[in-house]
């Protein structure tokens, strides 16, 4: 996972508001350089790591949500919406890798009578029955079912995949993230409010 | 033989860390709230993922610690170099026990809601799967209470609240007003 691009020269005394860009310039920034990894599928580091970017960015909109306008919530909902995408994609990659490791315990609960057949000479009869045993373990066990599930899974990531190539061509056309930005401005620039309801005792 | 219980901490916070927070307050104070109100939040799931009733409880504790530490990254600045990402490196390596405890939770959840779902080679598969996994799963309580024992005899939620609770700015000087 890439380390998150550090927040330089925040000051305790500044104001909230005006600290704003500082922060959100850099993690808008983050998300956006992974974007050059999307057309590439097989890229599966790159897209998490463009997941784990956009789970900071959501994050810091939570952290600062009572300085947005309450239309904010329009656009938080597209971008849970990236998001969801990304999230699930990983998912799907994690599935695989799993699946894959409890197919190879599969087999190699099976390894020891693959090993007997191993044993005869020629067309042995006790062959034949081995491999009729071995037959009925493979049938009775996960082994095929694990296959079959690897299939699923691997159809639904090329479809998610591709949903969200059309879903992110959506968001650059619209503009998106020069709406993060906008809505950020627009939280810096809002009044301070005439009364803070927490103040320094002197 | 499951461990004893630990006593877990009661920390107090400063009364600011209970007010919804500001954005006319100055940063300093808004990040050291930020932060507190995660780590809260994390505190009040230790009994919950302890007991090991709720299978929701491991889930707040993960998502409480996740953003504590993105707010610890957040703001690092803020503190003399090395001191906030102490804290975080502590919650990351504390957020992963309970990420492999969360992924057999979900895991277990998806395929006991699938299993009526799926018929055939799929069901022996969903079946030989969820043996495995819950398994797995009370083996993984035990890393979990582990972690949780260890958490409490570092002083780690103490030593993180008097932190932040004093740095940059003493929130315990602070007046919390009516607005």
């Amino acid at each position: 996972m890439a380390k998150a691009q550090p927040i330089t020269g925040l000051q305790a005394r500044a104001a909230t508001r005006a600290s704003l860009p500082a922060m959100f310039v850099v993690r808008i920034a983050e998300l956006w350089s992974w974007a050059e990894h999307l057309p590439y599928p097989d890229r599966v580091r790159q897209l998490h790591d463009m997941r784990i970017a956009a789970k900071r960015l959501r994050y810091l909109f939570e952290f600062f949500a009572p300085c947005f306008r309450p239309r904010f919530k329009g656009l938080l909902k597209q971008f849970k919406q990236l998001q969801d995408y990304l999230g699930e994609i990983h998912d799907c990659d994690v599935w695989v890798d799993y699946l894959r490791r409890q197919l190879r315990d599969a087999f190699r609960e099976l390894s020891a009578d693959r090993k007997e057949l191993k044993e005869h000479v020629g067309a042995d009869p006790a062959l034949g029955e081995g491999a009729a045993h071995l037959r009925e373990q493979l049938a009775r066990g996960p082994a095929q079912g694990l296959l079959l599930m690897i299939e699923d899974v691997v159809a639904r990531r090329e479809q998610l995949y591709g949903e969200l190539l059309g879903f992110w061509d959506e968001l650059e056309a619209a503009g998106f993230r020069a709406q993060l930005v906008r809505e950020v401005a627009e939280g810096a620039r809002m009044e301070r409010a005439a009364g803070s309801p927490v103040k320094e005792e002197r | 033989m499951r461990e004893a219980s630990p006593q877990f901490a009661e920390i107090a916070l400063p009364p600011v860390a209970g007010l919804p927070a500001d954005p006319d307050w100055d940063l300093g104070i808004y990040a050291q709230h930020t932060i507190l109100t995660y780590f809260s939040q994390l505190l009040d799931q230790r009994r919950v993922v302890w007991d090991n009733h709720e299978v929701e409880g491991v889930h707040q504790i993960r998502v409480a610690s996740r953003r504590c530490r993105t707010a610890l990254q957040t703001f690092e600045s803020l503190w003399p170099a090395g001191e906030a990402a102490a804290f975080a490196k502590y919650l990351a390596r504390f957020a992963d026990t309970f990420g492999v405890a969360r992924d057999l939770d979900v895991l277990i959840i998806y395929l006991t809601e699938q299993l009526s779902e799926v018929s055939g080679e799929r069901r022996t598969a969903y079946q030989w799967l969820l043996g495995r996994n819950v398994a797995l799963r009370e083996q993984e309580q035990r890393r979990l209470e582990e972690r949780l024992i260890e958490f409490e005899a570092d002083g780690f939620p103490a030593r993180l609240v008097e932190y932040f609770s004093r740095r940059s700015v003493d929130l315990w000087a602070l007046e919390a007003g009516d607005g």
